[in-house]
């Protein structure tokens, strides 16, 4: 339904030209959430803003169900935004309206009569879960609170499209949960289609259904969200999981010698890789009994994504070298990625 | 009214002219204000919106406003009276007296005053711009129902200070003819050594001030959240 061909967008600047998306194309189905993930300055705020237009595209498509946006007026251009809403990192409400008169504001242009107008800022407001502050003004609420009101407001003329852009970035960790449940019941309840602009790789892993990774304005890497944790191909998509799981400290311990880290003669480290194919099965229990081994976990990372088990652990396997390397071979068997590390 | 005679003997036979004179001093202080206000609403909105990156950029227009406030900001107010002479005859029919003194006072402030008005504007945050033009609001409903509104405290402000100069400013123009508590004070109070009328004229310029400042900041209490 939102489709972006070949999208490039750069800044004339005094230093030259800075390429702000180059040749991005992408396409985001309906009633999916897309995440488009990168570190800043990727590239990936100015990507969302072509969407909308807010920022035009100095050259490719924006397709929204089949048309290209670009090519309509301005007054055309307004009616196709209003079917698309949008959240920021720092909220954008107006200081001089309540909570109800933010909500209220983009329904001015809907040609509904007021009580129509009462009725849905009161069940936006129950949706969103603030029906009491709803003579507040933003300077009263909290930074979920004030996102809350945010995303009525943008849902306010029923729109398809919901861009989010950098939503929970300046939320705490318990905040970003609750913000992100409220999409996903918003895009289920409402069918909406959510893209979603994050550094998080949290805000991805815990609702996108499909992810971009960005960098340097380019597209680098794309995919459902779990293959892309499974097998990522990029050095940038690498760091960025290991960013969720922290796997990478274990490299540390090595190096710093830590007594965690120690193995005895002929044991081996491993890091086995969880995807949901395996992860029912109590491998390292197994592999102890089997080949007469000691597997110890030291420390590891397994959690639910898009409601599957994935993760990483790092385990040491100590005991008779051809009995270890028995145990890595079973590893490999039962289709846990194993990768030696030590040893 | 007795106890007020004994301290100024003076007001006994000038009170009837010292209350006229405030009542021209109110009267070019209301009239100038009401125009210099539009006027310096509409150039602060349009210094914002037709600047660089602004909602309606054209930046012909911009340079043209921009560096016309700064050339009438730089003429002092004496001279600039003067030199609106013939504009003043021209739209007012007269350079004398109360009438004569609008269009000098207006040019005096405006430029000031759409200034101020261009940064209590620009504090409104562009992400609230950027908001608006995402849920489909045309430039002219941004202005009203964003900019303008959301600076209603800021321009209160701002409002404030000018009106607070342009009393200043009717005193000068009383000076050279207008009349107003200005021209009594230097008439009777400067000239004629009658210093109890020049501490009453403070006085009422003060009470004045004092009212601007008041209603002023009742607005901003109410509107600020």
């Amino acid at each position: 339904m939102i489709e972006l061909k070949n999208v490039t967008k750069t800044f004339g600047g005094r230093s030259g030209d800075v390429h702000a998306v180059q040749d991005v194309s992408l396409t985001v189905a309906e009633g999916e959430i897309f995440g488009i993930i990168g570190f800043s300055g990727a590239g990936k705020s100015t990507l969302v803003r072509c969407i909308n237009l807010l920022e035009r595209p100095t050259s490719g498509s924006v397709l929204i169900d089949g048309k290209d946006i670009t090519k309509l007026s301005e007054k055309e251009l307004r009616e196709v935004r209003k079917k698309i809403g949008m959240i920021f990192q720092h909220f954008n409400l107006m200081r001089s309206r309540t909570v109800y008169g933010n909500i209220d504001f983009p329904l001015k242009k809907s040609g509904l009569s007021r009580e129509e107008r009462d009725k849905k800022i009161r069940s936006l407001l129950e949706l969103v879960g603030l029906s009491d502050k709803i003579d507040a003004y933003p300077s009263q609420l909290s930074g979920g609170q004030k996102q809350r009101v945010a995303i009525a407001r943008a849902l306010a003329n029923d729109p398809k499209v919901l861009l989010c852009d950098e939503a929970t970035s300046a939320l705490d960790p318990q905040t970003t949960q609750s913000i992100l449940k409220l999409l996903n019941e918003v895009n289920r309840r409402l069918g909406l289609t959510i893209i979603i602009i994050t550094h998080q790789m949290d805000v991805v892993k815990d609702i996108c259904d499909r992810v971009a990774v960005m960098e340097n304005g380019r597209v680098v890497e794309e995919g459902n969200t779990i293959d892309v944790f499974d097998h990522p191909r990029e050095p940038v998509t690498k760091d960025f999981i290991a960013t969720a799981t922290n796997i990478n400290k274990i490299y540390d311990l090595i190096e710093s010698g830590n007594p965690l880290t120690e193995l005895q003669p002929g044991g081996k480290m491993l890091i086995l890789s969880y995807s949901n194919t395996n992860t029912k099965e109590a491998v390292i229990s197994q592999v102890s009994r089997k080949f007469h081994v000691d597997a110890s976990i030291i420390f590891g990372n397994v959690e639910v994504l898009k409601e599957l088990p994935f993760g990483k652990l790092v385990v040491s396997v100590n005991g008779a070298p051809e009995d270890v390397d028995a145990a890595v071979a079973y590893f490999q068997s039962v289709g846990v990625d194993t990768e030696v590390i030590k040893g | 009214m007795n106890m007020i005679y004994q301290i100024a003997p003076n007001l006994e036979s000038r009170g009837e002219e010292l209350l006229e004179c405030t009542v021209q001093t109110i009267q070019m202080v209301v009239v100038s204000a009401l125009f210099a206000f539009v006027i310096g609403v509409i150039l602060g909105v349009l210094l914002i919106v037709t600047r660089k990156g602004g909602l309606m950029e054209c930046t012909p227009l911009y340079r043209v406003l921009d560096k016309g406030i700064d050339i009438v900001r730089s003429i002092p107010f004496i001279i600039l009276m003067f030199l609106l002479i013939p504009v003043s005859r021209a739209i007012v029919g007269t350079s004398l007296g109360v009438a004569g003194a609008y269009v000098p006072l207006i040019c005096g402030t405006v430029p000031f005053f759409g200034r101020q008005v261009e940064t209590a504007i620009a504090e409104v945050d562009s992400g609230l711009i950027e908001a608006s033009k995402a849920m489909g609001f045309a430039p002219v409903e941004i202005i009203f129902g964003v900019y303008l509104r959301e600076s209603i405290p800021s321009i209160t402000r701002v409002s404030m200070i000018t009106l607070v100069n342009l009393v200043g400013l009717t005193a000068m123009a009383g000076a050279v003819g207008a009349g107003g508590l200005g021209d009594f004070a230097i008439r009777y109070g400067y000239q004629q050594y009658e210093y109890d009328l020049l501490w009453i004229t403070v006085i009422i310029i003060l009470l004045i001030v004092s009212v601007i400042q008041l209603v002023g900041n009742i607005i901003i209490r109410h509107t600020s959240h």
